[in-house]
Order: structure tokens, then sequence, then C-alpha cells
């Protein structure tokens, strides 16, 4: 990679020590954040900077043990969801709807980029139209129309409103569909392949890398969001929500309702897309532009 | 090579207009729902009310229009949500200057700007959820203690009686992610000779950033500005997941959200309406904002 030069300048220099300002702020509090939650509580309130004397895993256990969210059904009664059952419905909120968040708009831009029909300059239309209009509250409408559906409150429900085929994503997908080559395209259709039978066989191969890269920033968005299941998934809490909720203290467990549980909860829910961004670091943070990826 | 041929145009239709609508089907039926239908729906819902006795929604007129306006003029604290709201604009924008100076930063290649890149990064990658815990104790708890080591005596981030100077500090702190990597992204697209002439003629880094790189970049900063208009009112300023539905603080994106959260079936005829109504001012505002920025900024070819 090519090295840019540059004189020392007082503006790099103040951006320098800006960042570095940042950068300590973040890393120690990430630091303090992860000793403090190995620290029994009773040693956590003796000093809340210091390093650990023992270290002890008991706020991980509490957590995975105590840490359920409470739901009340139609008929009344009350069940617990704990943290397993929670981390079920994260996988099934984040990773499927993730799935779904990427093949619908992939499905969508590639159909309107390769096949000249004047409905795919509709839907293109539609895109931008939709992209620049904002609007605001519309969830009581979207909540009575679901209810009206059927799919309130249902985690296939949740997939089929995750199927948004418009969007960034669409652009995203639209642009690097346009510049596929159509050689593959008509060798395969010369040999007789359906075409759902090149969508499937080549086009979803070939487009593997942008594909990756959309879900991961879908899944971590998706793993992290908790305001979209308390409104729309109240019976299926997800991690981020059992998180949410420990950190408002509405679980009265006397053992979680301390800082250093807090804590320990905050790296439970960290951790796991930690893993995911180094593994797909550099598809993540270097691929994806509104023209489609980066090579 | 185009796969519609001019000679063949009715036989590509006929042998992949199946197809083509199997496929636009299920998105075309989504939209209608998710998009028009919703949107639509919440403009009837504003002339209606909850018939607890029915379980249905009537028709009421302009009641609901009218009440809404009444709060959003009189209530103290809804005028202070419009102003809160105003401020999380303004706070984007101070975002967007300093994530760009940010990215030139990390596009110049200088010092650390490696780890930088990923630092400025984590809290896209972190559930607010757990970030707010881990900013909340650090500040409140953990910097007040260091500050005391060091004979300095302070007051935690959260234990100040206004904390909307925290929340401001937090969503600025936590904003540079994804917009770092888009306007990086950009930079990278500015061809290397434009940047090499400069330093050539002894352009100090400052001349650079503002009189170069900002002008080429000019068009993804407007949609970024142009975005945050439209999002005026649904920011949160992440006063929800710091304290939850029952804040004092609150901004309109707080207020709807929370709101919706707690409320029953019958508010929503009155929440759809002060919805409409900020959609009412942010269409327009975007449309001015975005006309603005088209017709005083910069024009440069790259």
């Amino acid at each position: 990679m090519q090295k840019r030069k540059g004189k020392t300048s007082v503006l790099f220099v103040t951006l320098c020590v800006i960042l570095l300002l940042y950068t300590l702020f973040m890393l120690s509090m990430l630091a303090w954040s992860l000793t403090q939650s190995v620290k029994s509580a009773h040693e956590f309130w003796k000093s809340v900077i210091s390093f650990p004397q023992t270290i002890t895993f008991e706020h991980f256990s509490n957590v995975m043990k105590y840490n359920y969210v409470r739901i009340t059904a139609s008929n009344g009664s009350q069940y617990d969801i704990g943290l397993w059952g929670q981390a079920i419905n994260t996988i099934l909120f984040a990773g499927v709807g993730a799935c779904v968040s990427v093949v619908v708009p992939f499905v969508t831009a590639y159909v309107c980029a390769k096949y000249k029909f004047f409905y795919s300059k509709i839907i293109y239309a539609i895109v931008l139209i939709t992209m620049v209009l904002p609007i605001v509250g519309a969830y009581p409408s979207e909540l009575t129309i679901l209810r009206t559906l059927g799919i309130y409150d249902q985690i296939w429900g949740n997939w089929i409103q995750k199927a948004n085929p418009l969007g960034m994503y669409f652009l995203v997908f639209f642009a690097y569909s346009k510049g596929l080559s159509d050689t593959y395209i008509e060798a395969a259709r010369i040999d007789g392949a359906s075409e759902l039978g090149i969508l499937l066989k080549i086009i979803f191969p070939l487009s593997i890398k942008v594909l990756l890269t959309v879900f991961c920033i879908i899944f971590v968005a998706n793993w992290n969001d908790y305001q979209t299941v308390l409104l729309y998934l109240p019976s299926h809490p997800t991690l981020a929500v059992g998180i949410y909720k420990l950190s408002r203290g509405t679980i009265s467990t006397a053992n979680l309702s301390t800082t250093p549980a807090y804590l320990a909860g905050s790296a439970i829910l960290t951790v796991p897309v930690v893993i995911l961004f180094i593994i797909f670091r550099n598809v993540m943070m270097g691929n994806i532009s509104v023209g489609g990826i980066k090579e | 090579m185009k796969l519609t041929r001019p000679n063949k145009k009715g036989r590509f239709k006929r042998e992949h207009g199946w197809f083509y609508i199997a496929m636009l089907a299920f998105p075309t039926i989504q939209f209608l729902i998710f998009y028009i239908a919703v949107n639509f729906n919440s403009i009837i819902m504003v002339f209606q009310k909850y018939d607890a006795n029915t379980a249905t929604y009537v028709f009421e007129g302009f009641s609901n229009f009218k009440e809404a306006f009444k709060v959003l003029t009189t209530n103290d604290n809804m005028i202070m949500a419009i102003r809160n709201s105003f401020i999380g604009l303004c706070s984007g924008i101070f975002t967007l200057f300093l994530s760009a100076l940010f990215s030139f930063y990390i596009f110049k290649k200088r010092r650390f700007s490696g780890l930088f890149k990923v630092i400025l990064f984590l809290p896209a990658i972190i559930s607010s959820a757990a970030m707010t815990i881990m900013f909340r104790y650090y500040t409140d708890q953990a910097i007040p203690a260091i500050l005391k080591m060091i004979g300095i005596s302070s007051q935690g981030m959260f234990s100040v009686p206004d904390l909307l100077p925290t929340v401001v500090f937090y969503s600025i702190w936590i904003g540079f992610a994804s917009t770092i990597l888009l306007l990086l992204g950009d930079m990278e697209r500015i061809n290397e000779s434009v940047i090499e002439s400069a330093e050539l003629d002894g352009a100090s880094s400052l001349r650079e950033f503002f009189s170069i790189v900002l002008p080429l970049i000019y068009p993804t900063i407007t949609t970024f500005l142009v975005v945050q208009v439209g999002a005026i009112f649904t920011n949160q300023l992440n006063i929800f997941t710091f304290f939850g539905g029952n804040s004092d603080l609150k901004t309109m994106g707080y207020y709807l959200y929370s709101k919706v959260q707690s409320s029953g079936v019958e508010s929503y005829p009155q929440l759809a309406a002060f919805g409409v109504m900020c959609t009412f001012v942010t269409i327009p505002l975007t449309f001015i904002v975005r006309w603005l920025l088209n017709k005083f900024g910069p024009s440069v070819e790259r």
C-alpha cells in the first residue's frame, strides 16, 4: 500500500492528541470494565479502581443463572426466559433476521439490474424516494398492522418485517450486480440452466464476498438491537434485552444489582461480537461502499 | 453485453417474465404492506380514536391533531423535547465535522492511524446496552476515584443535576464509527495527483483539508447532513438506553419511542398525530437543507 507522506503540522499534532485521548479513554474503560467484573462485590466497594486481588467469575455465573426476563402471557400467566432462551432468540432474531435482510434486497437488486423491464426502473426510483423521505413515528401504525396480520410478537413475523427490499443495501447490491459480467449468465443459459439455477448456482457463489460483508454488518446491528425486540417481540427477549433489563435493575435478585454484575453482563453481550469483529475485521471495515465493494 | 437485445426483446420477456415476476412478488408485497400501508394507516389513525367497547378505531375528526398541537406548543416537557432534538442535531453536525477531520488524519496515514480507525469503529460493534453500562459506571465511579487519587474532587458525569451535556457528550463520543468508514472510503477515491500537487505547492495540511479534501467529499458530507436533519425527531440521544422510559430528559425521538413502548392501543392515534406532525416539519426542512447545501456548497469535479 502506498504510504502518504507529509510534514508534521499543528493540525495533525492536535488531531493526534485528541485521538490518543479518545483511545486512552476507550481502552481504559474496556480494561476497567473487564477487571472490575471479575472482582467480588465486597472488594469492588473497597476500591473501585484497584486490580482484583482474587479473580472470581461469580458475577458471570450469576448473570448466566439469574438474569431472566419475566414475560406475561396474554392469559395473564407469567414465565421466565433465562440466558440460554435469550441466546436462542438472539440467534433467530440476529442470525436469521440478517440472512433475510441480505437475501431479499440482493435478489431484488440483482433482478432489477440484470432484467431490463420497466418495473425495474420504478423500483429503483422508489428506493431513492423512500431514502430521502424522512418518516417519523410510524410505530403505532406498524404495531396495529402487525397485530391485524397476526404477526405481532412472532419471530417469523419479524423476519417478514425485516425482509425490506429497499434501502441503502439495495443500492450497494444494485451497483454490484450491474458490475457483474454477463458472460457467465449467457454461458449458463446456453447450457440450458434455468434463471433460478443461474441465481442459486452462479450469482450467489460469485457474490459471496459482498453478501458476507453486508451480513456481518446487519448481524452485529441486530445482535446489539434491543429496542426493536422490546417493541415488536416482547415475548422473545434477546441477550441485548436481558442486559438492558439487568442495567435497569428490573431483575430483583440482589446479587445481580451490583456494578460488577452489570459489567459482567456487558462482557457476556460484547465478547461474541468482538470475536466476530476480530475474525471479519477486514470484511466489515474495508469492503462496503454505495458503489458496491472495494476490491 | 446487455441481456436484452432489441431483436430478441419479445422472446426475452416471454422466457424470463415469470422468473422476474416470481422474484419481485414478495419484495413488492412487503413494500406495499410495510411502507405504503403503514404510512397510509398512520395518516388514517390521526383522525381516529380507540373505542374500548368494540375494540376498534373509529373516526373522530381533527381532535388528535388539535390535542397534539396544543401539547407540542404549551407543554414544557414537549418544548424541552423539541429543543433537545435540535441540540441533538447540532451535536450530530459537530460529530460529522470531527469525523471528517479524523478521517483526514487516517487518510494521510499519520501515526497510529490504523489503531485509531479500529478504536473509532468499536462503538459500532459493542451494543449500546453494554456500552452505556460501561460508560456510565466508568465515568460515574472510576474517573472520580482516579481524580481523587491525584487530589481533584469531582462529581461523576451522571451525578450532576443536568444530564443533557452528559448524553450529548456520549452521543458525540460513539458517533464516529460508520461515518468515518464512509468518509474515508470517499477520500481514498480522490485522485492521488491532486493531493501530491497540493503538497508540492506547499499547501498546509489545514489548507489541504479545507480547500481540497472537504470540497471533493462534499456530496457525501451533504448526504450525511441531510440524513441528520431527516433524523432530527427520531434521535433519542441514547436517553432510553441510559435511563429507561421514565426519564425527565427527553427528545422527540425518545418521547415517541418510550410512549409507544409503554402505552396501550388507545394511545396510538394521538402518538400517530405526533408522528405525522413531526413528519410534516421534517420533510420540508430536509428538502430546504438539501437545496441550500447544493446551492451554496462547493462544486468541484474529481
